[in-house]
């Protein structure tokens, strides 16, 4: 409760300076006050224009992430469970994990057009990194006991695996995926911003284009609404499907 | 009867023997403790008999077995209840765990993790979580999930060491109940001599590493009460007092 409050006040002094920086203090045509915003706001979404965009840019995180993930959980789970996977893998993954996927875009659409398989290949890559990194890092952070008592059980192999190495590293493999919601949402601009027909980060670039910087700022708030609903959404199926395999985190062990 | 002979184990070629020649012969049905001062390679040994580690050179066996992997007859309770336990298993479904790994079917796991819920007394506590239990019901949980698929052996590891006073009397006692009425082999380590009087039929005093060795067996046969008022506690209490100091100098 208090916590809720204390957001909601950060929210409305944020507002409150910004509408009265845009009204007052700077020029409404480069800073529009959020009143400004809205109008334009209420009037894009009202020709589903807006909509077109959010959708188009949406489509591309969904495919993407859950591309991404998967490739990253399996290679994550491969290289946090053998000892010589890890060591064949780890200079490729910091190698890669360098490149800023944003220098790739060129390369994407050399290889792959400007269509939606550039993007999304774009997307599931740094989501696979971050959910490859994390997973890998949850097995490896496994206390030995764990392991020993599912051993004590007569466990091994597959068995070992699935039912106490995959759970017990599960908050490492959930602080992957979350992660990879948020760099979905940021890479997925990037890649608009460069080669697309639609999308928020082409709406975005339309709107310098046009110098239409209200349009700007619809198009940033869509883009922070969808970065956290996005993560609301995860946040909900985590704590109501996947809660016991996040108690460590959550309350220690 | 569990064996070891010979039983030698260092970590590195050519690092230092942890263990030199250990000689233990463990009877069926006796609460065998293993003594010695900090560091002398107590956990080693059990690890060696748990199948987590191999000795270099010796054997070690479980009925002429030799003991080559770790297995249900042979379970361990290990120190830090929280890091063993199962987080993401409720109470009833950690000490179901086992026998479900195993492929028995629901009516006949119920019965089981009932009689060993009750034996442990978590009964009340079934829909909770590893991490919403106290210590020392985190080590009752874990006993019962090793209970429950009735192992020949059970390993203790120092398992009251972070517990308080009260709480270690307590479940010395429900163990000491528990090996009674399940008439497994337990083989417990530690570093105070009262617990392993108190709980013992056997009691093995370790030198200190390294090559650490036996220094000396002697069976446990103090009558009750087992407590410092009764004088053939004291007594027995002041002879391995007397070896362990020898063990671990002036400190």
């Amino acid at each position: 409760m208090r916590t809720a409050a204390i957001r909601a006040t950060s929210l409305l002094l944020l507002l409150a300076l910004w509408e009265t920086a845009g009204r007052f203090w700077l020029d409404p045509l480069l800073l529009p006050p959020p009143s400004d915003v809205a109008t334009r706001f209420r009037e894009l979404s009202g020709t589903g224009e807006l909509w077109t965009h959010v959708a188009a840019s949406l489509g591309r995180v969904i495919v993407g992430y859950a591309v991404g993930s998967a490739i990253g959980i399996v290679l994550g789970c491969v290289i946090g469970a053998v000892p010589v996977m890890r060591d064949f893998f780890s200079l490729p993954i910091r190698f890669f994990r360098s490149v800023n996927p944003l220098a790739l875009v060129p390369l994407m659409i050399l290889w792959f057009g400007v269509g939606e398989l550039s993007k999304v290949i774009l997307i599931a890559y740094l989501v696979a990194i971050v959910v490859l990194y994390n997973t890998a890092l949850g097995i490896e952070t496994i206390p030995a006991d764990r392991v020993r008592a599912g051993r004590c059980f007569g466990l091994k192999g597959i068995g070992l695996f699935v039912r106490v190495i995959v759970p017990a590293a599960a908050p490492g493999i959930l602080t992957g995926l979350r992660l990879g919601v948020g760099f979905a949402v940021l890479v997925v601009i990037g890649a608009e911003m460069i080669g697309a027909s639609e999308g928020v980060g082409y709406f975005i670039l339309l709107g310098r284009q046009y110098v239409a910087i209200d349009d700007i700022f619809v198009g940033l708030l869509s883009l922070g609404a969808m970065g956290v609903l996005l993560n609301q959404v995860f946040l909900l199926v985590r704590d109501r499907l996947l809660r016991r395999y996040v108690r460590t985190t959550l309350y220690g062990s | 009867m569990l064996r070891l002979s010979a039983a030698s184990k260092r970590f590195h070629d050519d690092g230092p023997w942890v263990l030199k020649d250990i000689e233990l012969a463990i009877p069926e049905h006796s609460f065998f403790c293993l003594l010695g001062p900090s560091g002398c390679g107590k956990s080693t040994i059990l690890n060696m008999i748990a199948g987590f580690e191999a000795a270099n050179s010796g054997t070690v066996a479980h009925r002429d077995r030799p003991i080559i992997a770790p297995g249900p007859d042979r379970f361990v309770i290990f120190q830090e209840a929280g890091a063993a336990l199962f987080s993401w298993l409720d109470v009833r479904q950690n000490i179901e765990f086992g026998m479900k790994a195993q492929g028995r079917r629901r009516a006949e796991r119920d019965p089981v993790v009932d009689r060993y819920l009750s034996m442990v007394g978590l009964a009340d506590h079934v829909g909770k979580f590893p991490d919403e239990l106290s210590g020392g019901m985190k080590q009752r949980l874990q006993l019962a999930r090793a209970l429950a698929l009735e192992p020949q052996v059970l390993l203790m590891d120092e398992p009251f060491g972070a517990l308080d006073a009260i709480t270690r009397r307590r479940l010395q006692r429900a163990v000491r109940d528990i090996w009674r009425e399940t008439g497994s082999t337990v083989i417990f380590v530690t570093h105070d001599i009262e617990e392993a009087i108190f709980l013992g039929t056997h009691i093995a005093v370790m030198t200190a590493g390294p090559e650490a060795t036996i220094k000396s067996q002697m069976p446990c046969r103090v009558s009750e009460p087992r407590d410092p008022s009764n004088p053939e506690f004291g007594s027995l209490y002041k002879s391995i007092e007397e070896l362990m100091r020898e063990e671990m100098g002036d400190e």
